[in-house]
């Protein structure tokens, strides 16, 4: 409530300029939507998990790589990455980027709402497996279930185009994801993620970072808007738009 | 001053986060520079802000350079506005140059003309003083 105060009367002094670190009066608040339904956790809200450029770090160290996956990482050069393009994250990294992201849990699916590139995952939960003979896409298809204080949640089908973080780790279109929400508290909760793909890696691999809830409500962030990077990024390819 | 008691005293040099490209696919961090010259132009855009800096050498010859600064809802966030920075404003920038050579720098931080220093929001991942240092290219 304090900084609320002082950011309130720093935004009605004479000199509007920069408020206190980390606080913003002017922004608006998440909405607050009721609770999903008993027995299962409220997810329900604006979240964002600590920013992780490089998947090592919460890992602990190198990714369990093949020959293949090893020299995809060590090749690439920074201006290689997709995301520079304004190119989907695909469904994990938009998790870990340094924005926040809108859970939205209705019977049989939950919405994410991704504030990077304004974008959204659907998770059914109704039940259904995933479709025979599908076709890869950025974002995959997503299907979950609940146990317990935790949503599950199996990705497959997703496109080889995405990088998983922006250090230049890659994947195959081989790539199965499973995710697991656990609410841990009712302004928290762990996001445990492995990533299972035999194209890049010997084997599975799992991280896990906690998403703390948040005060502000998510913003419009349309990448292709202003993407003035492309011409200076030092890359191994032909430059795309 | 009352102004400085709340928001003015922003820290410095404690990088943002921002996941758009890797400081190294662009920037380097071998080459800092510092320049001092007076606000054309801002572009409150995503993914990053961008202005734009006029510096005058010693014989007074003007070279326009763009500086990339954080992006706009993070620095919303930390208390930026879109009028932050302004058209005419003395300014000056420490940052690093883009390895291609271009009038492109990344924006660490900025110092105010009245001596304040403040966060200017720029790229991560790997670049210095970043906390999560990414793979230097």
């Amino acid at each position: 409530m304090k900084h609320w105060i002082l950011a309130v009367a720093f935004c009605v002094s004479s000199t509007p300029v920069f408020a206190q670190a980390g606080e913003n009066a002017t922004l608006p608040l998440p909405p607050k939507l009721p609770p999903p339904g008993a027995g299962i956790p409220d997810l329900n809200g604006v979240w964002e998990l600590p920013y992780t450029p490089d998947l090592e770090k919460p890992f602990g160290g190198a990714l369990p790589f093949t020959p293949l996956g090893a020299d995809k990482y060590k090749t690439h050069l920074g201006g290689d990455d997709p995301h520079g393009y304004c190119q989907p994250t695909g469904p994990t990294r938009a998790f870990h980027s340094p924005f926040p992201f809108q859970l939205v849990q209705s019977a049989g699916m939950t919405v994410v709402l991704f504030e990077i590139d304004h974008n959204f995952r659907r998770i059914f939960t109704d039940g259904r497996p995933h479709p025979k003979d599908l076709d890869t896409t950025w974002y995959g298809d997503s299907i979950g279930h609940y146990e317990g204080n935790k949503l599950i949640v199996d990705t497959i089908g997703i496109s080889d185009r995405s990088w998983l973080d922006t250090a230049g780790h890659q994947h195959s279109d081989k790539l199965h994801v499973t995710e697991v929400f656990e609410k841990t508290g009712p302004d928290a909760f762990t996001w445990t993620v492995t990533y299972n793909d035999p194209v890049y890696f010997t084997k599975p691999w799992s991280i896990t970072l906690t998403a703390k809830r948040q005060k502000y409500d998510i913003m419009e962030m349309i990448c292709t808007d202003n993407n003035q990077d492309i011409p200076h990024y030092i890359t191994s390819k032909p430059k795309a738009q | 001053m009352k102004t400085s008691l709340f928001g003015l005293v922003v820290v410095a040099l404690v990088m943002p986060a921002f996941a758009h490209h890797s400081f190294a696919a662009e920037y380097d961090s071998k080459q800092p520079i510092t320049l001092k010259g007076v606000v054309t132009h801002l572009d409150w855009m995503n993914p990053h802000v961008y202005f734009y800096v006029d510096v005058a050498d010693k014989d007074g010859k003007l070279t326009h350079w763009s500086c990339e600064a954080g992006n706009p809802n993070a620095l919303a966030r930390r208390g930026w506005k879109k009028d932050s920075l302004k058209q005419g404003d003395q300014i000056t920038i420490q940052g690093f140059r883009a390895k291609d050579g271009s009038s492109t720098v990344n924006a660490r931080s900025i110092t105010l003309a009245d001596g304040k220093q403040v966060f200017a929001g720029s790229s991560d991942d790997g670049g210095p003083d970043s906390e999560s240092k990414g793979r230097l290219n």
